[in-house]
């Protein structure tokens, strides 16, 4: 799946997957993808969604936070990594179609090489409830403006 | 209304806030687990008695927190 993947795709791809172990996560999921892009692509990028990784992680960590106090767990909560050798982590059913449908990007806007900015783009297209729309709502980020400017800056 | 009750009324009829706890949970525990491996570690616990303790096996438990 990854042979037509650019070298700063790829990393953003393995960015995702090291996201995904360190927050302790069975799976590779869409919001995974969006931490590794945001971890890994240039400030343009950023710029384009208007948060960073680390805004990102925040938004995760308190949604989660939400999540355990609405089933009646609240107090103190354990910060930090998950353990680092869990071997294989797949990728999700949503993760996997956004990966093809970054390709679907690519043939669009005619570019021979999958880039981040198709991973992106094919990330704003997730609906709720995907991880990721929920973690763009979070974020306050308006797909339809982010894809314009990501469009735009290409 | 106390915290318990208002969260509930919030929360627990929708699915995408119980999943995500259960996610959650499962994070928190990885987390709880890398704390707790490395302070049993520290104690100068063998992987053995730390894979008992998690029953798992010595090498599992082994494989997943040595670093």
């Amino acid at each position: 799946m990854f042979n037509r993947f650019s070298a700063a795709a790829r990393t953003a791809v393995t960015a995702a997957v090291e996201q995904a172990q360190r927050r302790g996560d069975r799976h590779v999921g869409t919001e995974h993808l969006l931490l590794g892009l945001l971890t890994t692509a240039p400030t343009s990028f950023t710029e384009a969604f208007g948060a960073d990784a680390t805004a990102a992680q925040s938004a995760l960590d308190a949604m989660d936070l939400e999540a355990l106090s609405a089933v009646g767990i609240t107090g103190p909560v354990a910060v930090g990594e998950a353990p680092r050798g869990v071997g294989q982590v797949p990728f999700s059913a949503g993760a996997k179609d956004v990966l093809r449908r970054t390709l679907a990007e690519a043939v669009r806007r005619h570019d021979r090489r999958l880039e981040p900015v198709h991973v992106a783009l094919a990330l704003l297209d997730c609906r709720h409830p995907d991880p990721v729309a929920g973690l763009l709502d979070r974020l306050g980020i308006d797909p339809s403006v982010t894809r314009s400017r990501l469009d735009r800056a290409a | 209304m106390d915290q318990r009750t208002l969260s509930g009324d919030l929360g627990s009829d929708d699915p995408a806030v119980g999943l995500r706890a259960v996610l959650a949970l499962r994070r928190l525990a990885e987390r709880v687990e890398t704390q707790q491996v490395a302070a049993a570690r520290r104690s100068g616990w063998s992987w053995e008695q730390i894979g008992d303790a998690l029953g798992v096996s010595r090498q599992a438990a082994h494989k997943k927190h040595e670093r």
